[in-house]
């Protein structure tokens, strides 16, 4: 695994135009936790980022700047997320036994039992999600993108996109309720 | 803020906690990419966002042409059935008129309802070149390869990317390049070389667990297969617990 991204292999760019380095410095943050929240399984993570950036690679050069930057990898990353998700019930029985969060080196053994059970709680919850309230809900809840920049990064009313947001916050809270009453009942 | 608000909000930042990317996470992925852009795709692939709108133009290109071919059919049989008309109106007003070495113009014939020849001849020209015999393929003219044929020589290329890439210890590399080849070529022939690779390439690369999954998975379904036994010795090489069996593998911690 010694490779590195070799300057050869970028393209060259006409100035003004966004960088790939650059790009993927600054938004492969957003579009792994995106891949995440859109309900990519933690083992297939690698392959679904690399899917998106060897789009922006591609298509880079040819991103007109009629959208945002987000917006336009939203769009990549929704399309990969969903072939992943297509692909991912085939290998859904080989996969299983990785889909758990892997304990890391660093937080108590509480707090990583704490953040595997939210981690799995909320992909369960996104998952449940119809998928035009799933994609509001992860740039809003999860991103914490502000509503006017969600509604612009799908292409929605302003007022479509608070509702969206409205509905999957309930569907969350009762979702949690219902959760903190197993625990507690058991 | 009331406590289901709270647990929402505590719930929500662990969870954006653990999705988000560990440093080892995007040096990981931009050196597989990197990888994979310098050794080359094995084919242009089609990308997720112009596919739907190619095929979109396309689809729209067809409805304009057809609109087209529909609207100058129309017109043409109009005018002509209207041509058809008004010269049997004045063949009816002049019952005199001389036919030229005896033959009736062509309209004259033609009925009121029926359209003109001028419309009819293009079906005629049809039927004619529907008639003509198909010309032969002269004996030893060279036929163009089979898109299958082709399709299989590029797979077949790639795959000896692949093998190249383990045999030079880079499994990230071969990893990348199966994950291109199925992206381009997601119904290929060679499956089985691919599965096998896959599993080989992903024990060499350390996700040992996952390429046991692979290699147990690739013997149940071809166990008569000639990479089956190197398939298990790689995969042997890196498990830590080769001795046991695999359940006994996969229950360790």
């Amino acid at each position: 695994m010694g490779e590195v991204l070799k300057p050869s292999a970028m393209p060259r760019l006409q100035s003004g135009e966004p960088d790939f380095d650059a790009v993927y410095g600054e938004h492969f943050g957003f579009v792994w936790r995106c891949l995440r929240g859109l309900g990519v399984a933690p083992a297939a993570l690698d392959d679904a980022a690399q899917d998106v950036f060897l789009t922006v690679h591609r298509q880079l050069s040819r991103f007109r700047r009629e959208s945002t930057l987000r917006t336009w990898l939203f769009g990549i990353v929704r399309n990969v997320a969903f072939r992943h998700r297509r692909g991912a019930r085939r290998k859904a029985a080989r996969l299983d036994p990785l889909e758990g969060e892997l304990p890391s080196a660093g937080p108590s053994p509480f707090e990583q039992a704490a953040d595997a059970e939210a981690s799995a709680f909320v992909t369960r919850f996104v998952a449940s999600l119809p998928p035009k309230r799933r994609d509001v809900f992860v740039l809003a809840a999860l991103e914490e993108m502000s509503i006017p920049e969600v509604a612009e990064i799908l292409s929605i009313p302003l007022n479509t996109a608070y509702t969206r947001l409205r509905l999957a916050r309930v569907d969350f809270q009762r979702a949690l309720a219902r959760q903190r009453g197993d625990n507690e009942s058991t | 803020m009331n406590r289901l608000e709270q647990d929402e909000s505590e719930v929500l930042a662990r969870a954006r906690r653990t999705f988000s990317p560990t440093p080892d996470d995007v040096a990981r992925v931009r050196a597989s990419l990197g990888a994979v852009l310098a050794a080359g795709p094995p084919a242009a692939a089609p990308d997720p966002i112009t596919t739907a709108t190619r095929l979109a133009r396309v689809g729209a290109r067809l409805l304009v042409v057809g609109a087209v071919a529909a609207s100058s059919a129309a017109i043409g049989y109009w005018a002509g059935r209207r041509a058809a008309v008004s010269e049997l109106r004045e063949r009816q007003a002049t019952p005199s008129a001389p036919e030229v070495n005896g033959a009736r113009p062509a309209a004259a014939a033609a009925t009121p309802g029926s359209p003109p020849a001028a419309v009819a001849e293009p079906a005629r020209t049809t039927r004619t070149a529907a008639a003509a015999p198909r010309r032969a393929r002269a004996p030893g003219a060279p036929t163009a390869p089979s898109p299958d044929a082709d399709s299989l020589a590029r797979e077949l290329e790639a795959l000896r990317a692949v093998e190249r890439a383990l045999r030079d210890g880079r499994p990230g590399l071969a990893l990348g390049l199966l994950r291109e080849l199925d992206r381009t070529m997601p119904q290929g022939k060679l499956t089985e070389e691919r599965r096998a690779t896959e599993a080989i390439a992903r024990c060499a690369s350390g996700a040992v667990p996952l390429g046991l999954d692979l290699a147990d998975e690739f013997a149940s379904d071809y166990p008569h297969s000639v990479y089956r036994e190197r398939v298990t010795q790689a995969c042997a090489r890196t498990d830590p617990g080769a001795a046991g069996d695999t359940a006994g593998r996969r229950q360790q911690p």
